[in-house]
């Protein structure tokens, strides 16, 4: 299996196994951030081959850090929020957030939400290394001035 | 009664039950050594990210360089990523054809070329590819 991804580690390239012969060294030529990850076959005690495990890869669960392939950490946020009062996040150094297709950087990685408009949002947060994470707030009442 | 299996040096032929594989000529054939046969080169899935206004360009390399551009199936996909997703497209292309979807500003344009697939899109999505290989 052939993995390429991209600076941040996504990926974003699979090729199935069995990958084509010399393919490997086609992209490593073209510069491509490319690693081969082989099936990984798992021997008894007596030295018996009796399977062999293929990693089966999420591009959403799964990125490339340091050559290998990691699974991305959970920002750890609802999935669905009734915001009523100011509630602050504390998420990793250099969170995006997207909100009506506007990315924000969070350079520290807090976040403070505050019901100032009565409305249904879709908050998405994103960072290398984690989850794409989609927060649905919702806000019933603004706060009073 | 009708002979059923020639061999040779150069090939092997099975001709179907009451067909003779020396006089039948190809008709006659239920298999021959000399049919080109499809296999699979290769396959795999990319995810596209959106860019919504300039085309971005993602390249696929076959590892080879066929005599003519390869036959490809391509599948895509809106969401999902090892799953389809809700929406799901199922396309084939012949080699050198390239195809555009044009809809509401958004364009897909596949290129097969004899070593690689060049995608230029403008819209997030994922596909799936398999390249077929015409071998003897």
């Amino acid at each position: 299996m052939i993995i390429e991804f991209d600076n941040d580690g996504n990926i974003f390239h699979v090729v199935n196994d069995p990958a084509p012969e010399g393919l490997l060294q086609v992209m490593r030529d073209r510069n491509m951030q490319v690693i081969e990850v082989k099936p990984l076959k798992v021997f008894d005690e007596n030295g018996e081959h009796i399977r062999t495990d293929r990693l089966d890869i999420d591009m959403l669960r799964h990125f490339v850090k340091e050559g290998a392939i990691q699974e991305r950490a959970d920002f750890g946020l609802p999935g669905e929020l009734n915001l009523t009062a100011p509630t602050t996040f504390h998420l990793p150094i250099g969170t995006k957030m997207t909100l009506d297709g506007e990315i924000y950087d969070l350079e520290d990685g807090s976040i403070t939400l505050e019901p100032e408009m009565a409305a249904d949002y879709e908050l998405v947060f994103q960072a290398p290394g984690h989850i794409t994470h989609t927060m649905a707030v919702h806000v019933d009442e603004a706060l009073a001035a | 009664m009708s002979n059923r299996v020639l061999l040779t040096p150069e090939f092997l032929k099975i001709a179907r039950p009451g067909h003779d594989v020396v006089n039948g000529g190809n008709p006659a054939l239920q298999f021959s050594t000399e049919w080109r046969h499809l296999k699979v080169h290769a396959k795999g899935m990319v995810a596209v990210a959106s860019t919504s206004v300039n085309l971005q360009k993602q390249t696929i390399w076959f590892g080879k360089t066929f005599s003519s551009p390869p036959l490809v199936s391509i599948g895509l996909y809106e969401d999902g990523n090892t799953s389809p997703g809700n929406s799901y497209t199922a396309l084939a292309t012949m080699g050198g054809y390239y195809m555009r979807y044009a809809n509401v500003g958004y364009v897909w344009i596949y290129q097969i070329f004899n070593d690689r697939i060049e995608v230029d899109t403008n819209m997030g999505h994922y596909f799936r590819y398999i390249i077929w290989d015409f071998a003897l």
